[in-house]
């Protein structure tokens, strides 16, 4: 492909004058038909790689993502852009999928789960229309989620062959080399096959700062004096809805800062008006669970903060990866105090009914339900023609993964070295020297300006004048 | 503190609070309706059809940790002295105006189409065709798609403007914080509109008032959409109900008014003769002045009732008395309607 065409497309469509580190090589890969994995920074701009080739290639470009809020932030940077051909498959009643299913003539993107794509419907459907571009975003969750959480990952493999074989890109932030060869054996595809475009995990711009305090209730507290010290807009994570909630309005309310909480739970609405706000800049500061923020498209999130520890280091670096896309200092804290450990492993631990059991569901003498809470799981396993001796070696091998990951949270929350040199090792990475590292190399970092500047916005206006504000929105005088 | 549902217990009478999370989250029982209408809660139907079990658990425990509640011997709630206190000292900002209207709509699909069209028009009017549309279920999306493909004409920003106008004035006759919080509602070019803990904090009100009011004013919307012309009482018009109960149950009474057996009608419908008996009690409860009284449930029959039943209905106890205690227990049940009917009417 000629690179002039790629560079008026970049123009055209997108506004840009320059491609990010890594962009144009991904970009001139899938092109030219070979599958690529693309392993680029967080903020290294992924989505343009599927989304520019999508307008020099015919066909639709399907994307697969784990999370529903992850697929409705994509969907909604398309449509700012003013594309409308754009398609998002979600669970819904048959009728409606029916319905879903008869535009994807007209789509160019669209955007589908893997549990969407394991409906044979759907599959059927996608082959009916020439599926260009098969775009695997975040494909650390292939190795991340296959065995124990979201086994319909492992039939992309079937799809990719129901398909005819698109050319596949898998985007990541976070795929240390163990797991970019899992992605690849999940995915059916030889390293010599596909082009590995990989670039630093290193977040220059990211200070690192843990802050060790003696008991969870110091945590409020702390973090009222971080988000009161910090500077620019930021988000706060939990490990619990509830809390989130709660914080949100303690710190609006201690602070004066404008805060609102984002979660799953809430309604459809006020989640798109908490990230529209936060987008305009009306709210400085959201107080969420893990659902906020994969997509955000705000370059200028100064600061993250967790207020639980994560359960695995990757998440962690997904997480952080959400400041400073504009290349402005920012900086990630994490707030740990003992006990952290046991919520974080509460959080990723399954347990396995016993194998007893598990036979006589496999043989169908008793009904799945009898498995508990996580039947399907299993079951999903079973329909797989697992034996029950595989599931359990799977299982297993998963559950000492887990622990082994939360081990390597716990050694980056206890570091008494560079935290950012232990980061870049765990993705196999060499250590790098930079200014504004870490707080082992600045302990006393939050008494220095670290974070440029900004007026704070105040909590929205209200609008008591109805008539003025309903003219307003109607762009009437 | 969430606080919304110490409005729904009482000081004097303990509640089920499956009860309560049932009416709150629309879950038609013969029993949630029957006992929905003892508590005089039959109004908040569908008030929070959001509200997940792990949400409204939390809640309780949350007023029973703070002693305005208390779970009772037998597994009722009830105000504590405390609770009382508290709702006399902290009484309600906002009460309900349109919560008689429960039935009229599903308040949430409403909203999210009445949002979306009105993003839609919002975007119109300031000629921009690139943002975000608000995220609603697919058909909710083909919903406000092929209304706009219908209605869209140079005069549309302008009609729905008119129509809001008068909507929002309406409201605001009826009472000053729905006007604000509808035009703060909606969702538009470069305005987000409020979240409910900001429309609660704009208004100066609790979460608990906040909840109240929305549901309310999507109620009103429905309501007036009823009533009026206009591009969104049309986008509205198909989620309107025609009555407050369903089809199915309509055409149950109006068979057995006609005449016919309960369980013929059940034979024709092709329907379990329970099915046909919790039709009849759902509409003596949810309709009593259009329910025929006298055909269904004749004086003789009260009569021997009433010497079996007297005082409080809530406190009466089931005993079959014929050999068939499914068709006794429908009869004990409609008396107990019937008797709560007829202390409503005086």
């Amino acid at each position: 492909m000629n690179r002039d065409r790629i560079y008026q497309t970049l123009h055209r469509r997108f506004g840009y004058q320059k491609f990010r580190d890594g962009q144009l090589a991904t970009i001139e890969a899938v092109l030219a038909g070979q599958d690529t994995l693309a392993v680029l920074p967080t903020g290294g701009g992924k989505s343009l790689l599927y989304q520019l080739p999508a307008y020099l290639t015919p066909g639709i470009v399907l994307v697969v993502s784990p999370l529903i809020s992850l697929m409705q932030d994509q969907v909604d940077r398309l449509h700012r852009r003013g594309e409308k051909r754009v398609l998002l498959l979600s669970g819904q009643d048959k009728r409606a999928r029916e319905q879903q299913l008869g535009r994807l003539g007209q789509a160019k993107f669209v955007f589908a789960s893997p549990e969407i794509l394991a409906n044979p419907t759907v599959s059927t459907a996608l082959r009916r229309v020439h599926v260009a571009i098969l775009t695997i975003d975040e494909a650390h969750c292939i190795s991340q989620w296959g065995p124990d959480f979201r086994p319909e990952y492992l039939l992309l493999r079937q799809l990719r062959e129901l398909l005819d074989n698109p050319v596949t890109l898998m985007l990541t932030a976070t795929a240390p080399p163990r797991v970019q060869a899992d992605i690849l054996a999940k995915l059916g595809l030889s390293r010599e096959g596909v082009t590995l475009i990989r670039r630093s995990v290193n977040r220059e711009n990211i200070f690192l700062a843990v802050e060790q305090l003696t008991s969870p209730d110091e945590k409020a507290p702390r973090l009222l004096q971080l988000v009161q010290a910090l500077s620019g807009a930021g988000i706060v994570y939990f490990a619990s809805r509830r809390l989130a909630t709660m914080t949100a309005a303690w710190l609006q309310k201690q602070s004066g800062i404008a805060v609102a909480a984002y979660h799953a739970g809430m309604p459809a609405a006020d989640r798109f008006r908490v990230q529209q706000q936060f987008m305009n800049n009306d709210l400085q500061l959201i107080c969420a669970t893990s659902a906020f923020g994969m997509g955000v498209d705000k370059a200028d999130i100064r600061f993250i903060i967790h207020y639980h520890q994560p359960t695995n280091l990757a998440d962690y670096v997904q997480e952080i990866g959400r400041a400073g896309r504009d290349g402005q200092q920012s900086a990630a804290i994490l707030l740990a105090s003992p006990g952290d450990g046991l919520l974080a492993r509460q959080l990723t631990t399954i347990d396995l009914p016993p194998v007893s059991l598990l036979e006589r569901v496999r043989q169908g003498e008793l009904a799945s339900a009898a498995l508990g809470a996580n039947h399907e799981l299993f079951t999903f396993y079973f329909r797989q023609h697992y034996t029950v001796d595989q599931l359990v070696t799977a299982f297993n091998r998963r559950r000492q993964q887990n622990r082994w990951q939360l081990e390597q949270v716990q050694s980056y929350l206890s570091l008494d070295s560079c935290r950012r040199a232990f980061l870049l090792n765990y993705f196999g990475e060499r250590p790098v020297d930079q200014d504004r590292c870490c707080d082992h190399e600045s302990p006393d970092w939050l008494s220095q300006p670290l974070l440029p500047p900004r007026p704070l916005p105040s909590p929205q206006a209200g609008n008591d004048d109805w008539d003025q504000q309903l003219r307003g929105l109607l762009n009437l005088s | 503190m969430n606080t919304y549902l110490l409005r729904l217990c009482s000081y004097h009478q303990p509640r089920r609070e499956r009860v309560i999370e049932n009416v709150l989250t629309n879950r038609q029982t013969v029993a949630t309706l029957f006992w929905a209408q003892q508590y005089g809660i039959l109004t908040w139907l569908g008030a929070r059809r959001r509200l997940s079990r792990e949400q409204f658990d939390q809640e309780v425990a949350a007023l029973i940790e703070a002693q305005l509640l208390e779970r009772t011997e037998d597994d009722g709630l009830k105000l504590t002295a405390a609770g009382v206190s508290y709702e006399e000292t902290q009484p309600p900002v906002y009460q309900p105006h349109f919560y008689s209207w429960n039935w009229l709509a599903n308040t949430h699909t409403v909203q999210r189409r009445l949002l979306l069209a009105f993003q839609v028009v919002s975007e119109l009017a300031h000629q921009n065709r690139c943002y975000a549309p608000l995220a609603v279920p697919f058909t909710d999306q083909e919903a406000v798609r092929g209304w706009f493909k219908h209605v869209n004409s140079p005069r549309l920003v302008c009609e729905v403007y008119a129509e809001l106008h008068l909507l929002a004035d309406l409201l605001s006759k009826e009472d000053q914080y729905l006007g604000i919080a509808l035009v703060n509602r909606l969702i538009g070019h470069d305005q987000a509109g409020w979240t409910i803990d900001q429309l609660a904090d704009h208004l100066h009100m609790s979460l608990a008032d906040a909840l109240v009011l929305d549901h309310d004013l999507w109620l009103a919307v429905t309501a007036f959409a009823r009533q009026t012309a206009g591009p969104l009482a049309e986008l509205l018009r198909p989620l309107i109900a025609p009555a407050p109960i369903s089809r199915s149950c309509r055409t149950t009474v109006q068979m057995v008014q006609q005449g016919l057996a309960v369980a013929t009608v059940a034979d024709r419908r092709r329907l379990k003769l329970g099915t046909v008996r919790e039709h009849l009690l759902t509409a003596a409860i949810l309709t009593p002045q259009q329910f025929n009284w006298s055909q269904l449930l004749p004086p003789a029959q009260r009569a021997q009732l009433a010497s079996r039943y007297h005082g409080d209905v809530a406190q009466w106890r089931f005993q079959s008395w014929s050999g068939d205690a499914n068709a006794d227990f429908y009869y004990f049940r409609l008396y107990q309607i019937y008797k709560e009917h007829l202390s409503n009417e005086s």
